[in-house]
């Protein structure tokens, strides 16, 4: 026998899809990054500490002028891949967007290293309202009626459809799976709602070879999901603000952090987004399609292709509110707290500009 | 098993791989009742799996002309299915394990175990044709001709557009004709699955229509009469035809009469198995070569990989055949009350509960249409790279 070849280094692609637990992985890998390193992966820092502006500067979109802050970005988190010692883990979601060409451009810096590339995924009855308010939360202003019929209506694979680039399982994995194995592509189902986070985080030990046994530190999901009643507040407050000038670090600052993730995100008893009872049919056929091709595709499920079956609600307990119909009167309560929320915040500093842009520039 | 008879295990299913590569078609029952060649150490080079062994002795007996059979045979061996299935299936010996996966005669295997292996081998025959160019459909521009819109079956429109253009009618415009192209529902659901897979979809027939019954609606492509009537509010409907018909030939000749030209026979196309095939390799060669290059082999393989089929047409799944015959007389129901024109009799459209129909695709004929359509794609390999 001769001498046995080196085992070549793994890097694992965690790709998206948005809207599956892609945020709390991340930061519980931040907040492991020691314990993981001594397991021989590496979850490379960069400047911001996390690999947006990389997977930004990939996949080339403008994101309200963030692309030009992002220049240079992606190659940067290769040269820091590169010098890590063993196996290494990139992981963002919005690199499910990126194009056949960019995931070229992509894998070619890993020529030498085995590729895996890992996808969560949320079933589709969840994402389409999950998508929203996440839109919602970046100045949009369509209703979740306007929303989900533009995205039922496009063609599955368009590339200007952001939802479909993004969340297409078929096309998403087409796109980067381009001459993988199947055996290195890897989809972890996100568990049942009501079932602990740890769940999916130990699905994702086990796929990147990392010892589930272990102590990790445990981290707060810092991207919760809105409800329709505070989703509301959000979507009102960008149509008064639109087109008022507004500058983006303002906006990130006081309306997405201050009033959308500390304030409202953190309302008891929130009321879940949920489809219509007529959209339940587009969402059960594309879902049964997407199911035959994950069975057929031999790529490797961890969990259970299950958890990807939208569970239809109840309908006739007289429960269900249409998303773009909250009550008024919580919507109003919700809407104080999210004034008194703003106020409190810059009460400290509101006489002092130079010490609020210090505030600020300090918290980045 | 102790080591020596793992060994001895191990060189027998080699020397039986080898046998096969020569064109064998001996079963592994039948090899073992023959003398045994001494020992060969070929160190720990993983087994061939059951599954890749039988469809090597399966392809010599379906085709004992295979060119260069023996790189055929390797490129089998070396393929793994893909999907979900079986795992590791030993074969059976004297001394077999007690734990682990029980041994399976490989002849007796089930079909959806080949055809896994088949959709794996199919894949890596038909990934290099994505570095031919595609072909370029030509199409002179003669506004002065009378134009056409077809839309509805898949199939039938495919055949019927092709037979105009050849007659020298030209494709929509300002003054088309649009027809609305339709038969018996069971018939408009096999051409709606055959025109989704083909476009990339990893769909069953069972799921096509679990689907439709339980969110009680026809595939929009083929809700005749919601296409239709779109049709005749968005334009005029004295230019909206639905044109009925059992087979593409009375179909041809009803749209022919309304646009003045001849008519002509038309081959119906009978794809059940050839699409029940691509599902299975659709998703392994996306993954492979990207979705618009899958999208190009297909075009230009689907006439090699649905050639020869002769099934009969597949009905509604049992469980789903009230709601077929429901939903078949709803469409009747609004196709006879139309303000369009209808040409044939809406009747046709109703499933009936005719006995002796396969209600489902067989594994086995799917098998034994891989097969044929694994060694056509060899010989096609084999010329490109002699």
């Amino acid at each position: 026998m001769g001498q046995n070849a080196p085992m070549p280094r793994r890097v694992f692609l965690h790709i998206g899809t948005p809207k599956s637990g892609t945020t709390y992985l991340q930061e519980r890998l931040a907040a492991n990054r020691d314990a993981i390193a001594a397991q021989g992966l590496t979850y490379p820092g960069t400047r911001t500490g996390n690999h947006f502006e990389a997977a930004l500067d990939l996949i080339e979109e403008r994101w309200a002028g963030q692309r030009e802050v992002a220049r240079g970005q992606w190659p940067a988190l290769v040269n820091e891949a590169r010098k890590a010692p063993g196996d290494v883990v990139i992981s963002h979601e919005i690199l499910a967007a990126a194009s056949t060409a960019q995931v070229r451009t992509a894998m070619s810096a890993f020529g030498d290293d085995e590729v895996h590339v890992v996808l969560t995924a949320r079933d589709l009855g969840r994402q389409l309202p999950a998508e929203w308010q996440e839109k919602v939360k970046h100045r949009g202003r369509r209703s979740f009626g306007r929303f989900s019929s533009t995205v039922m209506q496009a063609r599955r694979t368009n590339p200007d459809v952001w939802f479909w680039r993004v969340q297409a399982i078929p096309d998403v994995l087409t796109r980067w799976g381009n001459g993988l194995p199947p055996d290195h592509i890897h989809v972890i189902t996100v568990p049942r709602p009501g079932e602990p986070q740890e769940v999916l985080w130990q699905r994702f030990l086990g796929v990147v070879g990392l010892d589930p046994d272990r102590e990790y530190a445990d981290t707060t999901d810092l991207n919760p999901s809105l409800g329709i009643v505070e989703a509301a507040v959000v979507r009102r407050l960008n149509k008064l603000l639109a087109g008022k000038g507004v500058p983006r670090d303002v906006y990130v600052d006081l309306v997405r952090e201050v009033v959308a993730r500390d304030t409202l995100a953190r309302r008891p008893d929130q009321i879940r987004a949920v489809l219509p009872a007529r959209r339940w049919p587009f969402v059960e056929q594309v879902t049964a399609e997407w199911l035959d091709w994950l069975e057929g595709a031999g790529v490797d499920v961890v969990g259970d292709l299950e958890e990807l079956r939208p569970e239809r609600p109840d309908y006739t307990d007289g429960s269900w509110i249409h998303p773009d119909k909250p009550p008024a009167d919580l919507v109003a309560d919700a809407a104080l707290e999210a004034l008194a929320a703003v106020i409190e915040d810059i009460a400290p500093t509101h006489k002092s500009p130079v010490r609020r842009l210090a505030r600020r520039l300090i918290r980045g | 098993m102790d080591p020596q008879d793992e060994a001895a295990y191990a060189g027998r299913v080699r020397a039986w791989a080898d046998h096969l590569r020569d064109g064998s078609r001996q079963t592994w029952t039948e090899f073992l009742g023959t003398p045994a060649a001494p020992a060969d150490d070929r160190g720990g080079a993983p087994l061939p799996g059951a599954a890749q062994l039988e469809l090597v002795r399966r392809l010599a007996d379906a085709d004992a002309d295979l060119p260069r059979f023996a790189d055929l045979a390797d490129l089998v061996l070396t393929t793994a299915g893909p999907g979900r299935g079986l795992v590791d299936t030993p074969l059976p010996w004297p001394s077999s394990r007690a734990v682990g996966t029980p041994p399976v005669e490989p002849d007796r295997l089930p079909a959806e175990e080949l055809l896994r292996a088949s959709a794996g081998v199919l894949a890596r025959l038909l990934a290099p044709e994505a570095d031919l160019a595609p072909p370029r459909p030509s199409r002179p521009w003669r506004p002065w001709r009378r134009g056409f819109t077809l839309l509805g079956a898949p199939t039938t429109v495919e055949l019927v557009r092709t037979a105009l253009l050849e007659r020298g009618l030209r494709e929509g415009g300002a003054r088309t004709t649009w027809f609305v192209l339709g038969g018996p529902l069971e018939d408009l659901m096999a051409q709606r699955w055959s025109a989704r897979v083909r476009a990339g979809a990893g769909l069953r027939w069972q799921r096509l229509w679990r689907t439709s019954a339980t969110n009680d609606r026809l595939p929009p492509g083929i809700a005749l009469a919601s296409i239709a009537q779109h049709v005749a509010d968005e334009f005029d409907p004295s230019r909206v035809h639905v044109v009925l018909a059992e087979d593409p030939t009375t179909t041809l000749a009803r749209v022919s009469e309304v646009l003045g030209v001849p008519g002509g026979p038309l081959e119906p196309r009978a794809d059940v198995l050839a699409t029940d095939l691509l599902r299975r390799v659709n998703p392994v060669l996306g993954l492979a070569i990207g979705d618009v290059a899958r999208r190009h082999v297909v075009d230009r393989v689907w006439p090699q990989i649905s050639a020869g089929e002769q099934t009969a047409p597949l009905g509604a799944p049992l469980a789903h055949l009230d709601w077929a015959i429901a939903a078949g007389e709803r469409m009747a129901g609004a196709l006879s009350s139309a303000r369009y024109a209808v040409h044939g009799d809406p009747a046709i459209v109703v499933p009936t509960r005719r006995a002796g129909v396969r209600r489902a695709p067989d594994p086995d004929d799917v098998l034994a249409h891989a097969l044929v359509v694994v060694g056509r794609a060899w010989r096609r390999y084999t010329e490109r790279q002699p």
